[in-house]
C-alpha cells in the first residue's frame, strides 16, 4: 500500500519536474548584458550587443581556468580544465533559468537583469 | 570495537571509496551540473541496514573526505559533504520503518534530499541565485537513480545474507 503511494507521488515528481526542466531548457531571457562571476564576486561584465567580432578570454580562479568565448551567437565556454567539463557542453547561455555553471571553479555566466538589481539580491 | 567489525567497517569504506572514485571518472550521462548516479549510496544504505546510525555515518564522512582527496578537491568536497549529511539525515530515521525491499523509496528520498543540499551549498559558494532553478531537474533525475541505487542496494543486502549471518554474532558483540 504505501509502496504504492511512493510509486505515484514518485511518478508525478518526475512527470512534473520533467516537463518543467523541458520548459526551462527553452526558456530564453531576452537580455544582451552578461556578468561572469567567480568565486561569487563578478569579475567581468560585458555587453553582448556590443560584441562586433568574436573573442575569448580566460578567467582563471583558485582551481582552474575557463575559457570563455563571445560571438554573434552569444557567451558560451569552450575550454576548462575542471574533471566534468558540464560547463563547455552547457553550450551557448540562453537563460537565466539554466545560468552556465562550473561547480568546480566555482564559476557562474548569467544575464544581468533588466533592472539590474542582482546584486541587491546577492550581496 | 571487535577486530571483525572494523574489518567490516573497513571494506565498506574502501568499496565506497572505489566506487565514489570509479564513478567520478564517467563523464556525466547529462550536462546538468551537479548530476551524477550516486552509487555509493548504495554502501551507504548497505551499512545502515547492518551496523548503528553512527558507523554508518562515520562510513559517509570518511569517503567523502578521502574521496576529495583522491579526485574531487577542495570545492568537490564541500558540495559533496553537504549534500552527504542532508541525504544521511533524511535516510537514517527512516529507513527502519520500511522493508528492505522498499530500499528504493528511501533511496529517492535521500537522492532528492543530496540534490537540495548540493544546490543551496552551490548557491552559497557562487552566489548566484538562478542556480536554484537547477533543483527541478536535479529532482526529476534523482527519481530515476533514486530507484536504480536502492534496487542495488536491496540486491546486494538479500545476496550477502549469509554472510552477514556468519558476521552478526561477531558484530553485535
Amino acid at each position: 500500500m504505501r509502496a504504492k503511494i511512493f510509486t505515484v507521488i514518485f511518478a508525478a515528481v518526475l512527470i512534473v519536474c520533467g516537463a518543467a526542466s523541458l520548459y526551462i531548457m527553452k526558456h530564453k531571457t531576452p537580455a544582451s548584458i552578461v556578468l561572469i562571476k567567480s568565486d561569487g564576486k563578478v569579475v567581468r561584465r560585458i555587453d553582448l550587443k556590443a560584441v562586433t567580432r568574436p573573442y575569448e578570454f580566460e578567467v582563471k580562479a583558485e582551481y582552474g581556468y575557463n575559457r570563455i568565448y563571445i560571438d554573434g551567437d552569444g557567451i558560451r565556454i569552450t575550454d576548462a580544465d575542471c574533471p566534468d567539463k558540464i560547463c563547455i557542453r552547457h553550450g551557448v547561455l540562453k537563460s537565466n533559468f539554466s545560468p552556465i555553471v562550473c561547480l568546480p571553479h566555482k564559476l557562474t555566466v548569467i544575464f544581468e537583469n533588466a533592472d539590474g538589481n542582482i546584486d541587491a539580491v546577492t550581496d | 570495537m571487535k577486530t571483525k567489525k572494523l574489518v567490516f567497517m573497513a571494506i565498506l569504506l574502501s568499496l565506497s571509496l572505489a566506487i565514489y572514485v570509479l564513478e567520478a571518472q564517467i563523464p556525466p550521462i547529462l550536462p546538468i551540473p551537479g548530476f551524477k548516479l550516486g552509487l555509493a549510496n548504495v554502501i551507504t544504505l548497505f551499512a545502515l541496514c547492518t551496523l548503528k546510525k553512527s558507523e554508518a555515518f562515520v562510513i559517509l564522512v570518511m569517503r567523502i573526505i578521502l574521496g576529495s582527496v583522491f579526485s574531487g578537491g577542495m570545492s568537490a568536497f564541500l558540495y559533496s559533504i553537504s549534500g552527504g549529511i542532508l541525504c544521511f539525515m533524511t535516510e537514517a530515521p527512516i529507513i527502519v520503518k520500511f522493508p528492505r525491499r522498499q530500499l528504493w523509496i528511501i533511496s529517492v528520498l535521500g537522492a532528492a534530499a543530496h540534490n537540495a543540499g548540493q544546490v543551496a551549498t552551490a548557491f552559497l559558494i557562487t552566489k548566484t541565485p538562478y542556480i536554484i532553478w537547477y533543483i527541478i531537474p536535479l529532482t526529476a533525475v534523482s527519481v530515476i537513480t533514486g530507484i536504480f541505487v536502492g534496487m542495488i542496494a536491496a540486491i546486494l543486502l538479500s545476496h550477502s545474507n549469509g554472510i552477514l549471518k556468519k558476521l552478526t554474532k561477531d558484530i553485535d558483540a
